[in-house]
């Protein structure tokens, strides 16, 4: 409680009332502003996919754990990667714990983590970080996580590989949808830290080329289950 | 007027460099194509969406004061702290004292323009800090000692071979050819920093004030290892970044996204709410926000140009602008290139230094026409430039000059009399023109309008 908030917030209070009437605040929702697709026609699911596609990520859809498991299983061996110790990490979680329940192979290769005892530079060893997700949005193909659902901040993003896992049910259909849902859960079960994840990590800063993996995963998978 | 003058001559220079204008071409042809079908494939109604976000800052903006309190009430619920700063050289101190404190060796940043106007990194580097961009394009400018070119794409002037050799020279990495590599070779260089930083800084995109969050939007995931990795989180962002509900962003998102990059959604759009908490099991331990006014509530006190503080950085207009498009964004000499520049620059940083900035602009519009929050910025360049004239003492010339002309555009008759000796003096006067000037026609439309009637 500085003196300068005191000056800074006095002044814009002295100088606001200058416009009359007072501008109301709209709802995102007052204009039709995005291109519609009819959900009705095209499963959402389907919209999600041909994003996420576009946007050089990699949709897989499991009917039950059993299904999302055997996916894993192929993707992660695509994953391997000679200069990298181990294969993957995940972290605690009741849905991952669900399909990594049922696969033997999967339970002994894949390292459960835990953070208090990770530092930063040993996540360098993972060629893949496994994550569950808040939701997923059909419109932008995009995956929302928190630091409660996915293991923290960082094993979505320092593994060169982001493999995400969700049920069909987190799926909204718009970015809207899922920050009011997400604003509504109040404290204290909103998370320190939630990104809104939109392909893997790129970039056009030399001459507009586009180039993906910058500094966080160049790949990103998403497994529907369900 | 020598920063005027020199600002001319920079940008004749740039204006006649081929090579440099072919880049800046070929990058903006290369933006331009994606935000044309980006706009069509995500917005049925962009001039809508165009409105209903300038509403909602207008909104904010009526409302600063307290949407501001209401997020920093939110925010230090959940364990963050928030310092608010005058002036540049007070958050510039604030970030310093808060080093020394720590006793930090080493800053890991990613790209923020507001930590360019209070000029951070030099003042960091001053008192014996590390400070590593973390951005490809500002690790690109930072190690060539140049200051970012664009607002949004800090290495547009500079070619792969330009950058491969400044990674040879400054990394001693191999030669490389392809982005690709080059890209590579940032990466595995950079590794290292975040996990070896003491702070972490970055901007904010967005404050949020019913959330008490930052947002922060990028592409290559340097702002998610800057947040995640070191112990301490700070953050510098204009008191004017403010929207008031965290579900704003389901338009502002797209619309910077758009605007920005021609992408429908950048990468990653991070929200913080905090620094880490008890139960969760990484993040800083702590979480700074600095909040700058450095002129911001100037601006806001003059009617005509607080809508300038609705912009979101996405640097549209520069990329808009025709004399951008010509002289490039180092002629400029400032933080803020293009027209958005020319707007807040004067009003930022005092308006003699900052003159110049009013007469880089051929008053088109067309930044005013690409502008996502439909700021009227042609028009207030044209009042900076007003003001500009009338701060600065004119040259004898020039005075006479204008005097003359009032007197002869003041009546008809006058007007005809000057066109009568301009006539007869033209031939001599054409001798002193510095390029080809259009003869003065034999008859004036009025006197052929009464030869025919």
């Amino acid at each position: 409680m500085n003196r300068t908030r005191e000056q800074i917030l006095q002044s814009l209070r002295k100088n606001a009332t200058g416009v009359s009437p007072k501008p109301v605040l709209p709802s995102p929702q007052d204009f039709s502003i995005y291109r519609n697709f009819a959900p009705a026609q095209q499963n959402p699911l389907q919209i999600f996919a041909q994003k996420i596609a576009a946007l050089k990520g990699e949709f897989y859809h499991a009917n039950d754990g059993a299904a999302a498991a055997k996916i894993l299983r192929e993707i992660l061996n695509s994953a391997a990667d000679a200069n990298i110790k181990k294969l993957a990490a995940r972290h605690q979680h009741a849905l991952l714990d669900r399909i990594f329940a049922v696969d033997q192979w999967l339970a002994e290769n894949v390292q459960v983590i835990d953070h208090q005892k990770i530092a930063s530079p040993k996540f360098a060893d993972f060629s893949a970080g496994i994550t569950a997700v808040d939701f997923l949005v059909a419109r932008t193909g995009s995956i929302v996580l928190s630091t409660a659902t996915a293991g923290g901040r960082r094993l979505s993003v320092l593994p060169p590989f982001h493999i995400a896992i969700a049920t069909a049910a987190q799926l909204v259909v718009s970015l809207d949808d899922a920050l009011k849902t997400y604003h509504e859960r109040g404290e204290p079960s909103r998370s320190s830290y939630a990104t809104i994840i939109t392909g893997p990590s790129r970039t056009s800063d030399i001459e507009k080329i586009l180039v993906l993996g910058a500094h966080g995963p160049k790949r990103l998978a998403v497994i529907v289950v369900g | 007027m020598t920063e005027f003058t020199n600002f001319i001559s920079r940008s004749a220079v740039k204006a006649s460099d081929e090579a440099h204008r072919r880049k800046i071409a070929k990058a903006i042809a290369t933006y331009e194509a994606a935000v044309i079908s980006t706009k069509a494939n995500q917005f049925s109604d962009w001039p809508a969406a165009r409105h209903l976000a300038a509403a909602i800052k207008n909104y904010t903006l009526e409302n600063l004061a307290d949407l501001l309190e209401q997020f920093e009430a939110n925010f230090i619920a959940r364990g963050g702290k928030v310092f608010w700063a005058a002036t540049a050289d007070d958050a510039a101190h604030y970030v310093l004292q808060f080093a020394h404190q720590h006793h930090a060796k080493k800053v890991v940043k990613s790209k923020s323009m507001t930590t360019e106007e209070i000029a951070l990194n030099e003042k960091l580097e001053h008192a014996g800090i590390e400070v590593r961009e973390s951005d490809l394009g500002e690790l690109i400018v930072q190690l060539a000692g140049e200051k970012p070119y664009h607002l949004v794409t800090p290495a547009m002037h500079k070619s792969k071979a330009e950058i491969s050799a400044l990674f040879q020279e400054k990394f001693e990495a191999p030669p490389a050819e392809s982005a690709e590599e080059l890209t590579m070779i940032a990466r595995r260089h950079l590794r290292q920093d975040y996990v070896t930083a003491d702070i972490g800084i970055t901007g904010a995109n967005f404050i949020i004030a019913d959330a008490g969050a930052i947002v922060m939007t990028e592409n290559e995931g340097n702002g998610r290892l800057t947040m995640s990795c070191p112990p301490v989180h700070l953050v510098i962002a204009g008191i004017e970044k403010v929207i008031p509900r965290l579900t704003d962003l389901s338009l502002f998102l797209p619309l910077l996204a758009t605007s920005g990059t021609g992408q429908e959604m950048t990468c990653y759009n991070s929200i913080v709410f905090g620094p880490a908490r008890n139960d969760e099991d990484d993040g800083p331990e702590e979480m700074h926000v600095i909040l700058l006014d450095n002129g911001r509530s100037q601006l806001y006190n003059r009617p005509h140009f607080r809508q300038a503080l609705r912009c979101i950085r996405c640097g549209a207009c520069l990329n808009a602008c025709p004399v951008f498009r010509t002289i490039g964004g180092h002629a400029y000499n400032v933080t803020y290139q293009g027209p958005i520049g020319a707007v807040i620059s004067p009003h930022y940083n005092g308006l003699p230094q900052y003159q110049h900035l009013a007469f880089a602009s051929s008053l088109c519009g067309a930044c005013s026409d690409v502008c996502p929050v439909h700021i009227d910025l042609h028009h207030l360049i044209l009042e900076n430039r007003v003001a500009a004239i009338r701060q600065v003492k004119q040259n004898l010339f020039w005075r006479v000059a204008m005097r003359m002309y009032a007197w002869m555009m003041g009546s008809r008759s006058r007007l005809n009399l000057m066109r009568r000796l301009m006539k007869l003096g033209q031939p001599f006067l054409l001798r002193f023109a510095t390029k080809p000037a259009p003869k003065l026609a034999a008859k004036t439309f009025a006197e052929l309008w009464k030869e025919k009637a």
